[in-house]
Parts: C-alpha cells; structure tokens; sequence
C-alpha cells in the first residue's frame, strides 16, 4: 500500500487552463525532476486515465482536477495536508514553490490568497471567504478528487446511491423518495423532479429514454460546465437512478459543443462504466439495462429548450414544437422521455444516498436544497458558488463574491 | 473540437477528394442504420473536409436515407456547419447576452467593414471567415471574441485592425498548410497589439473595488 505525503490538486478546469495551468504543472514536474523526486512522484496521467496512479512510490501525487469555481484566481493549486491554497501561479514560481513548501515544509506566503480588502494573507482552502460561507453539496468533490477517476468518486461516496436504488428500492420507491425531497429542476422551469419521473414512470412503452440537458445556453453561467469537468460521474449516477425509476433503457447526453473538456471527461466516465458494470447490460446484477451516448451540439440557439433538443439527437432541425404532447407520453422518438438539467441530476445520488429529509434540511420548503451561482461582472472574486436556497443574492455578492 | 482537429493534418501533405470520400464511406458504414445518425456524422464530414460541399450532402442523404432537401435543411440550421470552404482563420464574434449588450454588435460590424465580408464568408484572400458565436464562457471579459483558439477580451471596436494585422504579419512567416493554432507562442508574443488585449489586467494586480453595477448572478 502506497502511502502519500504530499497530494498537489491543480485545477484543470477550462478557466485554469486558458490562464496556463499547463505551463505551470510543466514546470512543476521539471522541478521536481530537477531535485530527483520524480521516482517518488506519482502523475494523474490524463493522457492514459486507466492507470492514473501506476507510477513513482507515490509519495507526492499530482493530480489534475476540475474546476474549483475560483476562475478569478487561476492557474489553482492545493497542496494537502493541510490544504494551501496557491493561486495565480506561474511557471516561475514552481522552483520556489517545490523547494520551499515541498522539501523544507515552509509553505510560501507570497503565492497565497490575500483578503481583498484587509491585505491579509489567508494561507488555507477553508478560511477564505469565498469557500467559508459555501455549503458544498452538488460541488462536494470539486476540487478534491481527480476527475478523470472512477475509483476516486466511488472513494467519496460515489455510486454508493445506485446500489442502494437498483438493489434496495422499487422505481415508485425512488420516485417517492424524489418527491418527498421536493427537488425543483434547476435549468430553469423549477419543475419538481419527482413528479417529472413519475408521469413518464406511467405509460407503458417498449422504449423510453432518459436525457441530460448540458446546453447550458445562459451567457455567463458556467454552472453544468463546472459540474461536467470536476465530477462527471455525479452525473451520470444521478441519469443510472433516474432511468431505473422511469424504465429508460438509453441515455443521451445532449452536450454543447463549446465546451470540449466537459465532452472529453463525460466520454471517459461513461466508458469507465461499462467497464465496470455500472452501464451496460444487466447492471450490479439486477437486470437493469441502460446505457448513455452523448450527442454533441452544433451551435443553434434554441436547443437548450427540451422539444427543440430532442428533435436535435434525433438528426433533425432543432425546433421547438407545441406540446402536449408533452415529452413524458411521447418524447424522443415518440418514445416516453425525460429531460433533466445537468444540476438537478448531481442532486439526485445525494438524495438517494442521504435521504429526502437531509436534503430539506436546507432552503426553504418550497425550494429545499442548495443552488449553484456563476458570479461575473464587477465583483472582486468573479466565479462559482453553491449557497443554500434562499440565501439573499446581496449576501452573495458581498460575502462571497467580495463585494 | 474534434473536427479542427481532424482537419489539421500536420503532414501538410494533401489528401485527394477521391481519398477523402473514402474516408466518408468508411464512416457512414459505422453508422448506417443508428438513429440519430445525421448530425454525428455531418460532424465527421465536416472534420473531414473542412466544410460540406454539395457532393458529399449527397453521399450523405444516399446512404443514409434522407432526402437531400433535409440533409440540406439540418447542414442550414445549425451553425457550426459550413457549406462553402473556410479561411486560414475562422474568427469568431460573441453575440451572448452579456457581450452583446456591452458592445459584441459594434464588435462585429467593424469586423464587417474592415474584411468587407457578412458573416459566414469568408474575406477573399482566403485569410479569415467571420462567425458569431454563442457565449463560449469566457465569463466576465466582455465582448469577447475567439481567432482560431485564441480568446480576446474586452475587444474594442478600433484595435481591430491592429489584432487582424498580427495574423497577416504570422502568416508570412508560416508555411502553408501548417495549421494556425499551432503557430508557435514565439510568435504569438511578439504581436503586441494581441497581447494588450488578451491580458488586459497583469499578474497578481491589486484588485481593484468594482462598483455593485453590473455584478451578475447567473444560476
Ligand atoms: C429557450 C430555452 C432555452 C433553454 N435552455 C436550457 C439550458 O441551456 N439548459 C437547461 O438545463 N435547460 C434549458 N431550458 C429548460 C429546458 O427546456 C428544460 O425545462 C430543462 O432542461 C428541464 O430540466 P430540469 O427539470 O432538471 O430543470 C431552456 C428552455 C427554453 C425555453
Ligand atoms: S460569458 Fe463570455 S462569451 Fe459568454 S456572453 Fe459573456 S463574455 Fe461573451
Ligand atoms: S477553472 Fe480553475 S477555478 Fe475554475
């Protein structure tokens, strides 16, 4: 058994990288190279995401994450134990950086975060404002584990709620349990998911699907975008217990093509699946059939509305068209058919592994739970926040977003 | 995007069209009879040739099918399908909400004046096609543009001769064929007028208190 030292989380989402996450985790590795550390290293490999952990003695890992939501701040590094936080890194920093904090344990106080308005050095994760006054729950693993990584979501829980779904629970069980949580879709028409799942439950069809909407057509959000890259397979979990409720045999997972990194770690986690039995023919054994394909966008505008989607994955101009029927009668292909927003499905293994009455416990009982914010614009710390329903937006700007 | 990718041979050796088309029946093979099948492989022809000429819509509505009338109706509504060939550079304006309201029009009509091209042509020297784009979550820096790979913000209306003259200067010194994202970041760091626009803040700058307008919450 390995033991490591030293975990370095360096953001790999789409806003560190084109503020040169690369560059950096270059320099890095050229550093640690450079003092013979290298046989004591073990790399996240994104380039071989099979056996990410397979080289060095392990003693320091490197692994590349999603996004921490703290875009304003990139490229992002957190260096564990203790969980530094070194931000708006160059490549020049990293010879200080591995000789400093990493050989001498003197953590390097010029490369951390400064509170806005006192100067302050905030030297941990946790004590920044911008984290302190969040409540983590869809975005639990940002940040934390490394995205290209089935073991390590299962590692924090993950798929711990498919198996009790498929191998505890009946479809109308789940469905009751979503309804009882009271969880509202979060792509925009607030429709209770519990109820959506239940009318497609009802008509019997020898097909029916179970979609994803990651159109994310909003300017300036980035929310699904952030949920996609850092914890795929939160996702696809949240579709495995959705389609079991409602009997959908495939999946589609209708993703914008501008975003490229989210469609790259969603084809990896899918395939991780079907590899290991989570997708597939006869899933954990029950007999469950599903499967999920992705479908790429290709620019139009109005395909984030559900019609208009489902006439896109079926190859045709992606034009809305009057309901009813409504999509839980005849859908995609005619067929029986969910569509669910990609937050609303992180939302749901949460559910289903802590239970209705966890997830009331925040928001208010009209909304329970919590809600994801992109903040851009003129605030000091542009990025990603998750607050709990019903928190006032002023509190957001001012709390979190630094005014 | 995989079909850049795709059509970014390195070799800079050109394939033949009678090649290419064979590389296309290799693909609607795979996909012949999957429902859904139209827009994956357009996607693919497109990688493949750069754009969808008249010829191959009709290889595709044969094989798979469709009539040629709605193959072509699907290749016109969405955007990212090009039926005519595209330039060197495919300059991309954002017209998301956020940029258009803070001057993405502007943006894009003193790119219309200064290629004298509407948008989906492309210039005739075959340097750039102009597009608009949707929000491509470059957050905050509005208006936004994209040349290739490259993010510029905060594009005013007048730089924008400056930032085409960097490519035209690149395109010089760079051998046919070779594809311009991969120009190399020498290069690119010697173009001043880009880097005054790509960086327009620099590192570890003090921040500076915003005023509570225009601070946006999106969810
Ligand atoms: C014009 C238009 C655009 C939309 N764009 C999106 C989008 O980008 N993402 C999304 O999740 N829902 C979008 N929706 C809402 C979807 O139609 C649908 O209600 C939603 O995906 C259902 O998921 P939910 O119940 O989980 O919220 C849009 C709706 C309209 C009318
Ligand atoms: S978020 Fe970026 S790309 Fe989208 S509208 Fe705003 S500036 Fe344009
Ligand atoms: S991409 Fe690194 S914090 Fe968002």
């Amino acid at each position: 058994m390995k033991t490591t030292r030293l975990h370095l989380l360096m953001c790999f989402g789409t806003g560190c990288v084109s503020s040169g996450a690369e560059k950096v985790r270059e320099a890095l590795v050229r550093e640690l190279a450079a003092r013979g550390l290298m046989d004591k290293v073990s790399i996240d490999a994104m380039d071989d995401p099979h056996s990410p952990r397979e080289t060095g003695t392990g003693e320091v890992a490197v692994v590349k994450t999603g996004c921490n939501g703290f875009c304003a701040c990139g490229p992002i590094m957190v260096v564990y134990p203790g969980g530094y936080f070194y931000q708006k890194l160059a490549p020049e920093d990293m010879a200080e950086l591995v000789e400093e904090h990493l050989l001498k344990g003197r953590p390097v106080e010029r490369l951390m975060f400064r509170h806005p308005v006192t100067q302050a050095v905030i030297p941990h994760y946790a004590d920044i404002p911008f984290f302190a006054k969040q409540n983590l729950r869809v975005l639990h693993n940002k940040g934390k584990i490394s995205a290209t990584s089935l073991e390590e979501y299962i590692g924090r829980g993950g798929y711990v709620a498919t198996a009790k779904a498929l191998l505890e629970m009946t479809p109308q069980g789940i469905i009751d349990e979503m309804k009882k949580s009271g969880l509202r879709g979060r792509g925009g028409a607030g429709f209770t998911t519990g109820m959506k799942w239940e009318f497609a439950a009802k008509p019997k069809a020898d097909r029916k699907y179970f979609l994803c909407n990651a159109d994310e057509g909003d300017p300036g959000a980035f929310m699904d975008r952030s949920v996609l890259e850092s914890d795929p397979h939160a996702v696809v979990e949240g579709m495995i217990i959705g389609a079991r409720a409602i009997g959908a045999s495939q999946g589609y997972i209708y993703c914008r093509a501008e975003y490229p990194l989210a469609i790259e770690r969603l084809t990896l986690a899918i395939e991780q699946c079907r590899e290991r039995g989570l997708l597939g023919k006869d899933i954990l054994g029950t007999g469950f059939d599903f499967d999920i394909d992705i479908a790429r966008g290709s620019g139009a505008f109005v395909c984030g509305e559900e019609t208009a989607l489902m006439r896109s994955i079926e190859g045709k101009r992606g034009e809305p068209r009057p309901r009813p029927p409504f999509p839980a009668v005849a859908g995609l292909w005619e067929k029986p058919t969910v569509l669910n927003n990609v937050e609303t499905l992180a939302n749901v293994p949460l559910i289903i592994a802590n239970g209705a009455d966890w997830f009331r416990s925040v928001g208010t009982p009209k909304s329970p739970g919590t809600k994801i914010f992109a903040l851009t614009g003129k605030v000091n710390n542009v990025g990603l926040v998750e607050v709990n329903m019903g928190v006032p937006l002023g509190e957001i700007i001012y709390d979190i977003g630094g005014g | 995007m995989n079909e850049a990718k795709a059509t970014a041979c390195a070799c800079g050796a050109q394939a033949t069209d009678e090649q290419l088309m064979q590389r296309l029946d290799e693909v609607l093979t795979e996909y012949q009879g999957r429902p859904g099948a139209l827009i994956p492989v357009l996607q693919i022809a497109q990688g493949i040739f750069g754009y969808l000429p008249e010829h191959v819509l009709k290889r595709v509505a044969l094989r798979l099918g469709k009539s040629y009338s709605e193959v072509a109706g699907v290749v016109g509504f969405y955007a990212f399908f090009a039926t005519q060939p595209r330039g060197k550079h495919v300059i991309r304006v954002c017209l998301g909400t956020a940029c258009y309201v803070r001057g993405g029009k502007q943006v894009l009509e003193a790119m219309r004046k200064e290629l004298g091209i509407e948008v989906g042509q492309t210039s005739p020297d075959g340097m750039f096609t102009l597009e608009v784009a949707r929000c491509f979550g470059a957050c905050g820096l509005a208006p936004a543009m994209c040349i290739d790979e490259e993010v510029y913000k905060r594009v005013r209306p007048a730089r924008i001769r400056e930032i085409l003259a960097t490519y035209h200067q690149d395109g010089k010194g760079t051998p046919a064929g070779k594809p311009a994202a991969k120009r190399p970041r020498a290069a690119r760091a010697t173009a001043t007028a880009k880097k005054r626009v790509t960086r327009p803040t620099s590192r570890r700058s003090g921040k500076k208190p915003g005023s509570r307008k225009g601070v946006k919450v999106h969810g």
